[in-house]
């Protein structure tokens, strides 16, 4: 099954959020701190990044970037609470999705994304 | 008589004697006079010394003369009443004479001939034809202090003619005070060129010795010329003044302000162009008028009114006033009043229009207010957001957990239904007051296409067949996220006035909106349903927020904010909704502008 990466500051939100992702199937590595996503993106494969936007200390965007650095093969989804898209994430963030979509827009979205890369 | 010249160097000599006897016989003479006393004195010794002689004498004078001269003579001793009956002694009214010699105000050479000639001849006949004739006259005075002076020259003419038919001596008298104006000195000097003799009122001729009129003349040409010197610079002080005045009026009624002077009755007494012109009215709407008729708000006026009654000077006094038109001019007031004796006399109000600058910081405060609700607005949708996926997540896994029961997992669902109504606030309020980036062009086809595509199951599950007439890619500059708001509302109370199934057309084309000179180009966008229409009684409300017609499901937002984007975007948004055949048919139009060229909007 394929390996999600799946980063946000918010506990609660993260560890739901991580299982959602496994009840779809999907392994979930979930990091709350950038550095250690880093470290973990490094050291591990994955199939797909799913990040949160708004994080103290760096935001979800340039975490991106880091990671698009270090392997731009893998897919990043931006997920935030605040549209619209700033123009910036283009070329960055392959999928952006709205936090109040709810999970099986999640899901779905993923789906297409991993089918797209596979 | 003499004939009379037109010259007064040739003929006029300034007597320096006052004794009008002393004149050449057949002369005709004019006195002139300060007082009654000095004009009598020298008629009496005329009569007196004619009458004396056994001469004959012809007095035409006013009443109180006439009487003045009779009390001389008898003083004298002379029988006046003998000497009218020789037929020596004429005396006539002045003023009765005069009205019989005259046609329509100007004297008639046959009346005079007879009325004046007719005496004059009998008085020669007298004394066996010897006697001398003199004769008084100031029926001339008369015309000339009904400011007759054209009739006055051609009565002193008359006589003139009629000196050359016979032969009299002639005086006349004008009281020099008649001729105090500068504008009645050419006409004094014909009437001296008439005479032969001119005699100068008695401040000249009571002066004794030659040395004395001598230096009385210098001192008359001294004060003459003082008099031009000084009349010349009164005049160019009156022209300067007259200028300064010109100057100051036009400032006041040319001026950009509004000036205006308001009586103590607080009815204006005057008013410049600028303040008619700001407010509409002509002078005669205006002026005349109680200044609080035109104030919006009496209560503003009256206190207005009070502090000038305290004499209080008033800055930038804030008001509100009527124009012709029904609108309303902002304007600020600076005023005092103009006190005089403890008394009001008038109000000094200038008054400044700022209806443009009120507007503008209405505006920015309109926009500071929308963009600080527009962050609010977003740290609210954030802050409901984050919770919200986590709490959707969580009722997610708790409808697939295996351990619940259906009536555990009914209970998920209505939890979801509820999170799905939170989440549709928190968005339509995020859309209206999100705080866009630049317009950039957006295809509406696409959107609208991605919209039913968003849709296309509540479609299939409602049965509802999607027509199309599309013309257009419908390209605009505008706001993509706003638009596709829009488009989400319209299409979903489309569908969901649809449950058992129905028509959803959906129109793209180019469109003109407006007529002439207001035309605009862009495109329209119509959403058509064939649902359950829109009863009449609700239309007036569609667009209020929170109006809602589907009960539990309907936030009542999505009318009220798509109006409001769509007037955002400078476009309208309109709908109609009516029966026919049985069935309704409800359909809304939405209209973004272009420029025309399909690439810019507001």
């Amino acid at each position: 099954m394929p390996t999600i990466l799946c980063v946000d500051d918010e506990p609660t939100a993260l560890a739901v959020r991580k299982r959602v992702l496994e009840s779809a199937g999907y392994q979930v590595a979930a990091e709350r701190s950038a550095e250690e996503a880093i470290r973990l993106f490094r050291s591990e494969v994955f199939d797909l990044v799913i990040l949160d936007y708004w994080m103290p200390n760096m935001n979800g965007l340039a975490l991106a970037r880091e990671f698009k650095r270090i392997n731009p093969a893998v897919p990043i989804v931006i997920f935030s609470a605040l549209s619209p898209l700033p123009d910036e994430t283009i070329g960055v963030a392959d999928r952006w999705i709205l936090k109040d979509e709810g999970p099986e827009y999640l899901l779905n979205a993923l789906k297409s994304l991993l089918q797209a890369h596979s | 008589m003499s004939t009379t010249n037109t010259s007064v160097s040739d003929s006029v000599s300034l007597a320096p004697a006052a004794n009008w006897c002393d004149h050449e016989h057949g002369g005709h003479t004019v006195q002139f006079y300060t007082e009654d006393q000095s004009l009598i004195d020298g008629l009496s010794r005329l009569v007196g010394t004619a009458l004396g002689a056994g001469d004959a004498a012809i007095v035409i004078a006013t009443k109180p003369h006439r009487e003045a001269l009779t009390k001389r003579l008898e003083a004298r001793g002379l029988d006046t009443l003998t000497a009218s009956m020789q037929g020596r002694y004429f005396m006539l009214d002045a003023a009765e004479t005069l009205s019989m010699l005259t046609v329509d105000g100007w004297p008639d050479a046959a009346r005079f001939n007879s009325l004046i000639g007719g005496p004059v001849t009998r008085a020669a006949e007298s004394e066996g034809g010897n006697a001398r004739v003199v004769a008084f006259g100031e029926m001339v005075a008369l015309l000339w202090a009904q400011g007759k002076a054209e009739a006055a020259i051609r009565l002193e003419q008359l006589w003139n003619d009629l000196g050359k038919t016979r032969v009299f001596s002639l005086h006349c008298a004008y009281p020099i005070a008649s001729f105090g104006h500068e504008q009645d000195t050419e006409t004094f000097l014909k009437i001296c060129a008439e005479h032969s003799g001119v005699i100068p009122s008695e401040s000249y001729t009571e002066l004794i010795s030659e040395e004395e009129r001598l230096r009385n003349i210098s001192q008359l040409q001294q004060r003459a010329l003082a008099l031009e010197s000084e009349k010349a610079q009164r005049k160019e002080v009156q022209d300067s003044l007259q200028r300064r005045e010109s100057e100051l009026a036009d400032i006041l009624e040319n001026a950009i302000e509004g000036v205006q002077q308001v009586g103590p009755d607080q009815k204006i007494l005057w008013t410049n162009k600028a303040l008619l012109n700001l407010l509409g009215y002509t002078a005669e709407e205006y002026i005349g008028h109680r200044l609080g008729d035109f104030h919006c708000h009496q209560h503003v006026f009256e206190t207005f009114w009070a502090k000038l009654m305290r004499q209080e000077e008033i800055y930038d006094y804030p008001a509100e006033l009527r124009c012709k038109d029904g609108s309303v001019k902002q304007v600020l007031i600076h005023s005092n009043g103009l006190w005089e004796d403890g008394q009001f006399v008038h109000t000094r109000c200038f008054v400044r229009d700022v209806t443009d600058q009120k507007r503008l910081e209405q505006s920015l405060r309109d926009v500071e207010k929308q963009a600080a609700m527009g962050r609010v607005a977003a740290i609210i949708a954030h802050e409901i957001n984050n919770p919200l996926e986590t709490v959707m997540n969580t009722f997610y896994l708790l409808r697939n957990h295996p351990s619940l029961d259906e009536d555990a997992r009914k209970l998920t669902r209505i939890a979801d239904e509820e999170m799905a109504r939170v989440r549709h606030i928190a968005k339509q309020t995020l859309a209206f007051y999100r705080n866009s980036e630049s317009p950039v062009p957006v295809s509406l086809l696409h959107t609208l296409e991605d919209v039913l595509a968003a849709y296309n199951r509540e479609i299939q599950s409602n049965r509802i067949t999607v027509e199309r007439r599309i013309t257009t890619d419908g390209t605009v500059v505008t706001f993509p996220v706003e638009i596709r708001q829009v488009f989400i509302n319209l299409v979903g109370n489309a569908i969901q006035a649809m449950p058992e199934g129905g028509t959803l057309r959906v129109t793209l084309r180019p469109c003109l909106q407006g007529m002439h000179r207001s035309q605009r180009s862009g495109i329209r966008i119509n959403i058509t349903d064939t649902g359950v229409g829109i009863p009449a009684a609700y239309r007036h409300k569609i667009f209020d927020p929170f109006f809602t017609t589907k009960a539990e499901k309907g936030t009542g937002l999505g009318l009220w904010v798509s109006r409001g984007i769509v007037q955002k975007l400078d476009g309208t948004i309109r709908f109609r909704s009516a029966m026919q055949r049985g069935k309704a048919t409800t359909s809304f139009a939405v209209f973004i502008p272009t420029d025309g060229t399909g690439s810019s909007v507001a």
